[in-house]
């Protein structure tokens, strides 16, 4: 998606900046006599370490075309310790651009016995046009060995960038990471380090201004339950900010909300907004609100949206004709319908919250990769891109992180939050009736399930574009997960249209099932484990310090009711391990919360649970109340209750 | 006006469309798409005394619906050995009463690296059908040209949506032999038809019809176990007056295979054999030298696959890969034939098709009958098959994908044997658990040994291999959690599961908190803590195929755990079994002083379940799930 963005601003750049005299390249090498490095023995055990990670940008003027190159070098030296390791470094990929000039590249294994083998040229691979990937460079690197170091260095003259990104952590330790920017007094460049990443200043040496940052011992950032793993990865961004002589900052949010205002609503295009509402009959409705939903029920069934740009994918008049389009062509599309209409409202444009944290302080353009429109007289958004969503909530992934919000017509751009939804318009309600088989041998359960905000949106998706066989499927995860011995004996939907994803009503699935594994024999008793009704509960553990904040894909609410009537002759025992509190506070507030309470009225026994996450976003240094909550719904689940005959 | 025009100038098709959507969606009220047509046509003529071989492919989509749009993303994956030529592609886009035409314009090459490989020239032409909609139809053609007469590949008639009608046809002239096999189930459905071509050539015509989409079913084997299918192979070609062999049979086959490798090995003995001699250093048994040869191979060759052009047929040089340290199962299999004759033993490289392909070398005799390469050591007598691209395989256990698959044997230019892999017998894969539980409380304190053999030990060694952290105790508590989610692993020893030659031997001291009901001075306990097929039945109905597993196993499972002091045994489960030669348990509970013990045995001795053999598969089921249901129950004594 981001791809036609700086394909805009690569051509904006190009023809807005005048060089200075030609410059040339700071040359970088690897060590030519080469020893292995020595480990301390937790990073002799990791599957492998990287030892450096040095990345280079350097500016410099181009003598011809009036204006600048970049030079791109990457050094990397890991240290592989076992078969995993080895497998997972031995393997290069150079992502190489159209236009870009490959200066060097090279790579070399060093053994055990500190043998180097250096790479034969022949065995680099040019793979075109992967995928949606672009094109690569690739080579296995010859002679690696366990307990060996792989090394290789690149260099790629590509036309200069004005913002870019580096990310350094990921699952192995870096020993060293390096990066240095080299510009002119013509290019002044801002950077800024995500989650811990330092910054530094800029060093004038002659003609040149440096900036060098160096990271010792990065740690290894390990995948980890309800984490935004990517998001918490130790990363720079950097961005051009002014050229020489001026004090003006250049690329500010207001720039950017210019920009996507002219290229979203000032697109040239036979797209005849008026002709496409009339054209499918919105025109004839009576609400502002119906006819968005009108265009949104049209263009999400009837145009494909495909993840690529090229010829026509973005054009609005092309989109429709063909029915197949990008997301910033489907954006046009709304855009210009919007604007027909005369609807107040604004565009925003911000980041996956998975992918990165969308910080006000530094304009990262890397950020402004998805689209919405935000209504503020309703307060609704509408996601052109997320086909399973109608008006209403930001789609879960964008909610709760900052977005570029422009005004329309003015295209002022301001950085605020995008509202998530609350826990309790998530909800997920179930009402589960328990009977027993006259010879004991098995129980139905008979279920009243519902579902309300993104999850009902989701459901609803899955039930629209799910084949026969694995809506079957979905319907029994959602009825008997983790019972694999349950037979579903009926089941129906309500309100399971995906159009009703416009709406607060509950998405409902009703139905029984008989199960066995849930009543099990203790000789004249019997066991009920009526926990497992509730279905798999993870549990959490806290074997190593937990690395990032906890994060959910949104806040939600649990409402369960369970009852059943004690067979005739039995009593119930252990009832008193249903009741379970356990609550996450901060300063006065519920952050998370899980409560099972019961009762007992004559033969009757009724089990309630309520649990809630208030918030999708809990800082880790609650990890330990938030474990207890998630951990209180497992214990909840292990919940079993014995049906004593009676004396 | 120009509107007009242009909408005249598309109007190609005056039929009715509305007729034959009503009917489409009367016979396929369920589905989104359907083929119409989906035809290949093999040309075969001799140009200039060599054969010109060209595949025409036509498909016409027919679309009932606009749910499901993927399939107007079209992509014709070829390799170096085709071209593709003439492709044309369109969509025919409802227009009121009639279609206008719109043809693809936009036509993308791109790589297309098949999994698992690092690096091959197989591209993909990617295009997507315009205007796809509601009674929308497209239509693609190509022409295949096809350069090696011996790839000719195969032709399925069903497909991922319904198609009405699915042809196969080949043209060939005279001087021109071919042979044929259809397979999959209901191949009597498919009508053949001899007639000539005007110009004296033989036409040979497969059409079906009417076939249902194909099914995706889990643990199902691969397609071409059951989907119907042809393949074709040319025998002959009389070529300038010389009647040459193609592939007749497996002895043309492995002719060809043969020249492939004819001379892979050009130089490097000198180097090779030093590197052999220093691995089996003061090894005297074949065996032990056998051993340490595969373990070199597998430790120090990293699986790494290239296949450009014929390097997806034939294997490096062995010393270059050997210097390289990495290559593909053809390069592993040759350089450890090669390693393992210096060291003085009978080894050969080895066509293999994995299972995934249910051909034997008899009735396909052409590269479609194999995927993969290994190699065949005689060793005492036996033929034993060395995978290497398993690592963590022994000699003795060929990997689990080959198992009972036909192995062709170079043994020279001029001989090979077919031979078959045999299929480990459940005794070899053995998991073996024996835990001696306390109670303490509410939970449960545990003490015990667990022993992974063959190929569960396997699995186990790349579980191992896959961990991204360095502490070994969560391998450890994943490979033994019992009971439930909160098992904690308080102690182990284990030997290394990544040595091959020994099993994976654990010995533990767990904690399973919260196992142990406690009411009104009673303990209920169930002992069934690791429920292997805790499944629900088969449902006859639904399913079609059979029901694939990658091993046989045997698990045994030995419970024993004290009564506390002051109380006694009130309930003791009632012991079970069912047994078949295919599947079967028993379960088995004694009480002897302060202890009760159950044995447990749950295991499966067949690679696959038939349809035939469901019935008795659900009864085992439900006698077993009923048995895990069975619940200790300890009473405070009086």
């Amino acid at each position: 998606m981001r791809k036609p963005l700086i394909i805009l601003l690569a051509a904006f750049f190009a023809t807005s900046v005048y060089a200075s005299p030609n410059g040339g390249y700071t040359q970088h090498d690897w060590d030519s006599l080469v020893t292995l490095s020595t480990l301390t023995d937790a990073e002799a055990a990791d599957n492998a370490i990287i030892l450096l990670d040095t990345r280079i940008l350097e500016y410099t003027p181009s003598s011809e075309e009036g204006d600048f190159f970049m030079y791109i070098t990457r050094h990397k030296r890991i240290r592989v310790n076992n078969d995993n390791g080895v497998d997972e470094f031995n393997k290069v990929f150079v992502p190489i651009r159209e236009d870009d000039e490959v200066i060097t590249l090279k790579a070399r294994s060093i053994a055990k016995d500190g043998t180097v083998k250096v790479l034969n040229e022949e065995s680099i691979k040019n793979l075109e046009n992967y995928e949606d990937y672009g094109s690569f460079a690739l080579f296995a690197i010859e002679g690696v060995e366990k307990g060996g170091e792989i090394e290789y260095i690149y260099t790629i003259k590509r036309t200069a960038e004005i913002f870019g990104r580096e990310t350094y952590q990921s699952n192995v330790k870096i020993k060293e990471a390096n990066f240095t920017l080299i510009t002119t007094d013509e290019l002044k460049f801002g950077t800024y380090g995500y989650n811990g990443f330092p910054t530094g200043e800029f060093v004038k040496d002659g003609e040149r201004y440096t900036l060098n940052i160096k990271v010792e011992n990065m740690p290894a950032l390990y995948e980890e339950e309800y984490s935004a793993t990517d998001a918490c990865k130790q990363r720079l961004a950097y961005k051009l900010i002014g050229r020489g002589g001026e004090s003006t900052r250049l690329y500010t949010w207001n720039d950017a909300a210019l920009r996507y205002l002219s290229t979203m609503y000032g697109y040239e295009t036979d797209f005849d907004a008026a002709n496409f509402i009339k054209g499918i009959k919105a025109h004839k409705l009576k609400t502002e609100e119906e006819k968005i939903l009108a265009i949104e029920k049209y263009l999400k069934t009837n145009i494909a949206i495909k993840e690529e740009s090229g010829p026509g994918l973005s054009d609005p008049s092309a989109i429709v004709a063909r029915r197949y389009g990008n997301e910033t062509g489907m954006t046009r599309i709304y855009a210009m319908c919007l604007n027909e209409l005369g609807v107040r409202h604004q565009l925003v444009v911000t980041c996956n919250r998975n992918d990165n944290k969308f910080v006000a302080e530094f304009e990262d353009y890397y950020n402004l990769d998805e689209y919405l429109f935000y209504f503020p007289e309703t307060k609704k958004y509408l996601s052109p891109s997320n086909i399973n969503l109608r008006l209403g909530a930001a789609p879960s992934y964008l909610a709760g992180n900052n977005g570029l919000f422009v005004t329309v017509p003015y295209g002022f751009g301001q950085v605020r939050e995008i509202q998530p939804m609350k826990y309790d318009e998530n909800t997920v309600k179930l009402d589960a009736e328990i009977l027993f088989d006259k010879n004991m041998e098995y129980v139905t359960v008979k279920k009243r399930q519902s579902w309300t905000g993104h999850t009902a949106y989701i459901y609803r998706f899955n039930f629209e574009y799910a084949d026969d066989e694995n809506k079957e499927l979905f319907i029994r995860e959602l009825m008997a997960s983790g019972l694999d011995d349950a037979v579903i004996k009926s089941k129906t939907t309500v309100n399971d249209d995906i159009e009703a994803n416009a709406t607060a009503t509950p998405l409902e699935l009703n139905g029984e099932y008989t199960c066995g594994s849930l009543l099990e024999n203790a000789g004249s008793s019997y066991i009920l484990n009526v926990g497992d009704i509730i279905g798999p509960q993870s549990e959490l553990y806290q074997d190593h310090e937990r690395q990032t904040d906890i994060s959910f894909p949104y806040p939600k609410e649990y409402l369960h009711h369970i009852y059943f009537t004690i067979p005739a002759g039995y009593t119930v025992k252990g009832l008193d391990d249903a009741k379970i509190t356990k609550k996450l506070e901060s300063k006065g507030e519920t952050l998370a919360s899980f409560t099972s309470t019961y009762t007992q009225k004559g033969n009757v026994v009724e089990i309630n649970v309520h649990e809630f996450y208030a918030v999708a976003d809990i800082p880790k240094e609650f990890y330990e109340g938030f474990r207890s909550v998630i951990n209180a719904a497992s214990d909840f689940q292990k919940v079993a209750l014995v049906l004593e005959p009676n004396k | 006006m120009a509107k007009y025009l242009i909408a005249i100038l598309f109007a190609t098709l005056p039929v009715s469309i509305w007729a034959q959507d009503q009917a489409l969606l009367t016979q396929f009220p369920k589905e989104d798409v359907v083929y119409l047509e989906m035809t290949e046509h093999l040309s075969i003529s001799i140009l200039d005394d060599s054969l010109n071989i060209k595949n025409m492919v036509k498909e016409r989509a027919h679309y009932l619906t606009s749910n499901d749009l993927s399939l107007s993303r079209e992509r014709i994956y070829y390799t170096s050995f085709s071209e593709i030529e003439d492709l044309s592609a369109f969509t025919e886009v409802p227009n009121g009463k009639r279609s206008k035409r719109v043809d693809v314009t936009d036509f993308q090459v791109k790589a297309a690296t098949s999994g698992g490989v690092f690096f091959d020239d197989n591209k993909k032409m990617e295009f997507l059908f315009p205007g796809v909609m509601t009674g929308a139809t497209t239509q693609m053609e190509y022409t295949e040209q096809i350069k090696d007469p011996r790839m000719l590949g195969l032709f399925f008639f069903n497909y991922f949506v319904p198609v009405l009608k699915a042809e196969y046809s080949v043209s060939f002239p005279a001087e021109v032999e071919v042979a044929y096999v259809l397979l999959g189930d209901n191949t009597d459905k498919i009508k053949f038809k001899e007639s000539k071509l005007a110009n004296g050539d033989k036409l040979y015509t497969w059409t079906a019809e009417n076939l249902p989409k194909l099914k995706f079913e889990g643990n199902a084997p691969s397609r071409t176990y059951f989907d119907p299918h042809i393949i074709l192979h040319i025998t002959t070609a009389t070529l300038a007056g010389k009647k040459e062999p193609i592939l007749r049979n497996t002895d043309d086959l492995y002719a060809w295979y043969a020249s492939l490798v004819e001379e892979i090995n050009p130089e490097g003995d000198a180097e090779l054999k030093a590197i052999v001699e220093e691995v089996i250093k003061g090894k005297t048994t074949e065996r032990e030298k056998a051993v340490a040869i595969f373990k070199w191979v597998q430790d120090n060759i990293n699986y790494i696959a290239f296949e450009d052009g014929m390097g997806g047929f034939i294997p490096r040089n062995a010393i270059d890969v050997c210097t390289k340290k990495y290559g593909d199962c053809k390069d592993m299999a040759n350089l450890l034939s090669q390693m393992l004759r210096f060291g003085g033993l009978e080894a050969h490289i080895t066509w293999i098709g994995t299972r995934s392909k249910p051909y034997t070398y008899e009735k396909v005799p052409t590269p479609i009958v194999d995927n993969h390469m290994i190699t065949t050591l005689v060793l005492d007598g036996d033929t034993l098959f060395l995978d290497a691209t398993g690592k963590y395989q022994t000699i003795d256990l060929p990997t689990d994908m080959i198992q009972g698959k036909e192995a062709l044997i170079g043994i020279d230019k001029d001989h090979y044997v077919v031979k078959k892999v045999p299929v480990m017998p459940m005794e070899v894969n053995k998991v073996t658990d024996s835990i001696h539980l306390v109670i303490n409380s509410s939970d449960l304190k545990g003490s015990g040994r667990a022993i992974w053999k063959g190929y569960p030990k396997v699995d186990a060694a790349y579980a191992y291999y896959k961990k991204d952290r360095s502490d070994d105790q969560r391998f450890v508590t994943a490979l033994l959690t019992k009971g439930n989610n909160k098992f904690k692993t308080d102690n182990f020893t284990m030997n290394d599961p990544l040595d091959a030659s020994l099993p994976l031997i654990i010995d533990y001291e767990c904690t399973i908190p919260d196992f142990v009901k406690s009411v009104a001075g009673k303990y209920y306990i169930g002992l069934n803590m690791y429920k292997i097929l805790n499944t629900q039945p088969i449902d006859k109905e639904k399913r079609t195929y059979s029901f694939e597993f990658d091993y046989k196993i045997d698990n045994n499972l030995v419970t024993e755990i004290d009564v506390p002091e002051g109380y006694q045994v009130e309930y003791l489960p009632t012991s079970a079994t069912f047994k078949d030669e295919l599947f079967g348990f028993s379960i088995s509970y004694s009480q002897l002083g302060n202890k009760v013990k159950q044995t447990k045995r749950v295991y499966i001795n067949t690679l696959m379940l038939e349809p035939s053999q469901f019935d008795n598969w659900n009864e085992f089921l439900a006698q077993l799930n009923k048995a895990y249901k069975e619940t200790l129950v300890l009473t405070k004594k009086p």
